[in-house]
């Protein structure tokens, strides 16, 4: 049975993803508001926002030291943006 | 601001309200479940739930996973459940380590756990576990039995097939959005820890932190320094700021050397450390660091994992030496707390070959890499070792080798085994090692390479004679007590290989099976009974057969050949249906299902499945076939366990009409039987396909394999196949066996009909025991002896249950019929 929701991730310009989805869905996901956070905040180093990679589920950076599961994922191109109006 | 250091208490524990009403519903669900990033204060929250006074007191036991190879972790986890039920304890820990062979029954065993008492389960740091739990299991520990059982899962975020299973089940979700502080909270966490925030700072301090009390937490360490909250620091730097340049250089060497383990004991540290002893100054050091954590009752300490993390991170910045330095001596801890998998995980890491191999690894050990790490790990490691091993080392470590050469053949690699086998040979020949251990290691090279003449009874038998004249009854590389089946459930499946070789291949049996038996303390005990009586109930010589099937079961039993013990049952039950014993169908298969429960190695449950899937097809129940069977791990790869289930799916295929499917896969699924000549996987196979083409009007094909069936099969008088399966063959068996095998027509029709009236006798007895609907298949049997006036200790007795089990299923029962009384369920049962 295959659950997994993300298929690839490939990092872009100006700390954007390109998230392609299991369901043939493929976004772009601007992470630059969240250089400010603590939990996010290695990410400005661009060379370690680089290293992205995924299981399927989980976005990792630096092999798992910076996590962002698929539903905060989501989170980031829904919850963020309904803010942003 | 106040005055920061007077009134600063940065260690108080704050909670939102939010938080705190969702605790207060554990109580109501059979399953809590917290799920959030490392540093929401997870277990620190659910602690001081515990200790909190409106908790009178529980019953709590905490099993906490770490980053250990999983057989290690599952035993510990057995050992805490079975402080809450010793049964289900103990059942488990037989059961062994979850995997597809196995799941089912530990299903079971979680779903059967009896627990009246109000009891919580605390499972922490979960997702060390998690990946490699099959669902079944990981459903079953969700939706356990335990009445009074209360199951509280910590975990750091998981993949979303578990989220899938937590939708149906009873479980109180709590998620990182409660865990996390609002604006407002903030204020009132900074307020009580003596620290007073203006409505800027607040909303500063949020949208840094998203409420995310380690980060908080470390804010105001850092403020407490500082006097001040701005700070654009990543958790990683704030670690580093607040905690790392503080440190020593010996102090950062203490936690590069632990980095390895997320949790440690003193006499670990101090080995790690190569010190006699801790120094005291070192152990108070300890107790002050942020994020390290020292448990009373388990006298070790634990690292967080933000710190883990940070470690990790900063040991990359060392010389290559330094960092292989640690993960030796990482290794050199587990080695020599007798703990060999994960040894030679750590080892295999800084690819250490001479440390791995100075492990002494036995078959066993190798079975443990392989069912935490993967078939393919395990691989890769045994090529690796054996591709970078030099002559010396193996002259050195034979002993390993040889057992390397055993597991290589039980994972199908051929190639491997077989140039292992070729230069362990050259190297006792040329190397200069004792006279004794050569002989020896002779012996087990001997013991290992007869392997490559499975199944060729006498060849493998004239090694094991060579064998025994080096080692005598001392063979290392078998237990008494190995399984001898590869997870089959009929000797004469494994052995039969020749057309009309039977005899001969049983004589073989008889003259080389003892030399085995002695070289290995008696392992394999048992074997040839087995195989003489099914080849005579293949025949339709069942008086003849039975009284060896029984000395069979009885030897089997005393010498605790479980894998052998379950072929006999098998058998068994094979013969109740030729000869409509019902009474005795059912024995057996609760003998056969009493011993895969209790055996200690995973094999018995493949073989007790394929042997249930089997016998389901028979009665056409495709229901009944356990899903794994047919599932990709048993049906692929070259592990000379695979054929048997390629019976069993070739039956299911016709029973589901997928005769287009199984014509197609039939080379792919004949392809292990005829690698390792398994002759009666290919009499099943031609039956099959033959039925499959004759459905489909492919008349001419199907005569033809059928044809060819029986030319296999007649020769040694192998009529049971065709037995087995006349319902389906129909007509078309009657034409064939008339064209080609007239002289054995009335032999054959004989046993065919015999066998529909047996099949059809046990059939009709056992749904004439059909209990109300609803019911499982035990919690029938567990009525229907209730019924019969048994107590629960009888029932046990009878079933080879434990009196809890036997409770537990009354429960149900109960629950499932609405009834109250034992007396209820003769009620019911007699109206039927």
């Amino acid at each position: 049975m295959n659950v997994d929701f993300i298929k690839s991730v490939m990092p872009l310009n100006d700390w954007r993803l390109f998230v392609e989805m299991e369901t043939g869905s493929l976004m772009v996901v601007d992470l630059s508001h969240k250089l400010d956070t603590a939990r996010f905040g290695d990410l400005r180093d661009f060379e370690f926002f680089r290293s992205v990679s995924t299981d399927g589920d989980i976005v990792l950076w630096g092999g798992g030291r910076v996590r962002l599961t698929a539903r905060e994922l989501m989170d980031v191109v829904f919850v963020d943006k309904k803010e942003d109006l | 601001m106040k005055n920061v250091q007077e009134n600063y208490r940065p260690q108080v524990h704050y909670y939102s309200n939010r938080l705190k009403d969702k605790l207060r519903k554990i109580r109501d669900f059979r399953t809590t479940f917290i799920e959030a990033p490392s540093g929401a204060g997870k277990t620190t929250a659910i602690r001081d739930f515990f200790n909190c006074p409106d908790m009178n007191s529980p019953s709590i036991r905490w099993f906490v996973a770490s980053e250990e190879p999983g057989t290690s972790g599952w035993t510990r986890f057995c050992h805490v459940l079975g402080e809450i039920d010793p049964y289900a304890g103990s059942r488990l820990l037989h059961l062994g380590f979850p995997v597809e062979d196995n799941q089912g029954e530990i299903a079971q065993a979680l779903v059967d756990l009896v627990c009246d008492d109000e009891t919580y389960l605390v499972c922490d740091n979960f997702q060390f576990i998690h990946k490699s739990l099959p669902l079944s299991v990981w459903r079953a520990l969700v939706d356990h039995g335990g009445y009074g059982l209360r199951v509280v899962i910590i975990t750091q975020q998981l993949s979303s097939r578990g989220l899938a299973i937590l939708g149906n089940a009873n479980v109180l979700r709590v998620e990182n959005e409660d865990l996390c502080l609002t604006e407002e909270e903030i204020g009132g966490y900074y307020g009580l820890a003596g620290v007073d925030l203006d409505l800027d700072q607040r909303r500063r301090l949020y949208l840094y932190s998203e409420g995310w009390i380690a980060a908080l937490y470390l804010q105001l360490v850092g403020y407490a320094r500082t006097g001040s909250l701005e700070g654009r620091s990543s958790i990683h730097e704030l670690v580093n700021e607040l905690f790392w340049k503080g440190l020593s250089l010996e102090d950062r060497q203490v936690l590069f050397r632990l980095s390895p383990f997320d949790n440690f004991t003193v006499p670990q540290l101090s080995f790690l450390l190569g010190l006699d002893r801790v120094p005291d100054d070192l152990l108070e050091r300890l107790e002050g660091w942020i994020f390290v954590r020292y448990d009373i009752e388990s006298r070790r300490y634990f690292l967080h994992a933000i710190l883990l993390d940070f470690v990790r991170s900063a040991i990359r910045d060392e010389p290559e030496a330094f960092q292989r330095g640690i993960l030796a001596a990482a290794g050199g801890w587990c080695a020599s707390q007798g703990d060999k998998t994960q040894a030679l995980l750590f080892l295999y890491r800084i690819r250490d070959y001479r440390g791995i191999l100075s492990l002494d690894l036995h078959c066993y050990d190798m079975t443990r890499v392989t069912l935490d790490a993967g078939r393919e790990y395990m691989l890769k490691f045994l090529r690796d070792t054996v591709g970078n091993s030099t002559v010396e080392m193996r002259c050195d470590y034979a002993f390993n080798f040889i057992s390397m050469a055993f597991e290589a053949f039980k994972l199908g690699d051929v190639e491997l085994y077989v140039g292992l086998c070729r230069e362990m040979e050259a190297v006792l020949d040329g190397s200069d090692i004792d006279e004794e251990s050569r002989r020896s290691l002779r012996g087990e090279l001997y013991l290992a390479r007869s392997f490559g003449f499975y199944n060729d009874i006498e060849a493998m038998g004239k090694d094991h004679s060579r064998a025994y004249e080096l080692l005598g009854p001392n063979s290392k590389l078998f237990k008494p007590d190995t399984p001898w089946t590869f997870g089959w459930p009929s000797v004469l499946g494994m052995f039969h290989s020749g057309v009309g070789e039977l005899d001969r291949e049983l004589s073989d049996m008889d003259r080389w099976l003892p030399q085995y038996n002695s070289l290995t303390s008696g392992n394999g005990s048992g074997a040839e009974l087995i195989f003489r009586a099914e080849a005579l109930l293949h025949k339709g010589q069942d008086d003849e057969a039975e009284p060896l099937v029984l000395r069979a079961l009885e030897i089997t039993k005393r010498l605790n050949q479980d894998s052998l013990y379950l072929c006999a049952a098998f058998l068994l039950q094979r013969m109740a249906l030729l000869r409509g014993d019902g009474p005795v169908f059912t024995d057996s298969r609760a003998m056969r299902d009493r011993c895969a429960r209790m055996s200690s190695y995973a094999l018995s449950n493949r073989i007790t499945e394929v042997a249930t899937g089997f016998i389901s097809c028979l009665l056409g129940d495709p229901d009944g076939v356990p899903a794994r069977v047919c599932s990709d791990g048993f049906l692929k790869g070259a592990s000379p366990a695979v054929p048997f289930s390629c019976i069993v799916y070739g039956r299911l295929a016709l029973l589901t009409v997928r005769e287009r499917d199984l014509i197609l896969r039939s080379e792919e699924l004949l392809f292990p039987a005829r690698r390792y000549r398994n002759l009666l996987v290919e009499i099943y196979m031609g039956i099959y396909l033959s039925v499959a083409y004759y459905r489909l009007g492919r008349d001419s094909d199907g005569a033809e394999a059928l044809g060819r069936a029986l030319d296999m099969a007649m020769p040694d008088g192998l009529i049971l196949p065709f037995a087995e399966n006349a319902d389906v063959l129909g007509r078309s068996l009657d034409a064939v066996v008339e064209e080609c095998w007239s002289s054995e027509r009335q032999m054959f029709s004989s046993l065919v009909k015999r066998y529909s009236v047996g099949k059809e006798r046990v059939l009709q007895g056992l749904s004439g025991r059909e209990a109300a609907k609803g019911l499982t298949f035990r919690e029938n049997d567990v009525a229907l002896l209730v019924s019969e006036g048994l107590s629960n200790r009888e029932i046990a007795d009878r079933l080879f249950l434990s009196e809890n089990t036997v409770k537990f299923y009354l429960k149900s029962i109960f629950q499932k019929l609405r009834i109250k009384s034992r007396r209820d369920i003769k009620k019911i049962l007699s109206f039927r």
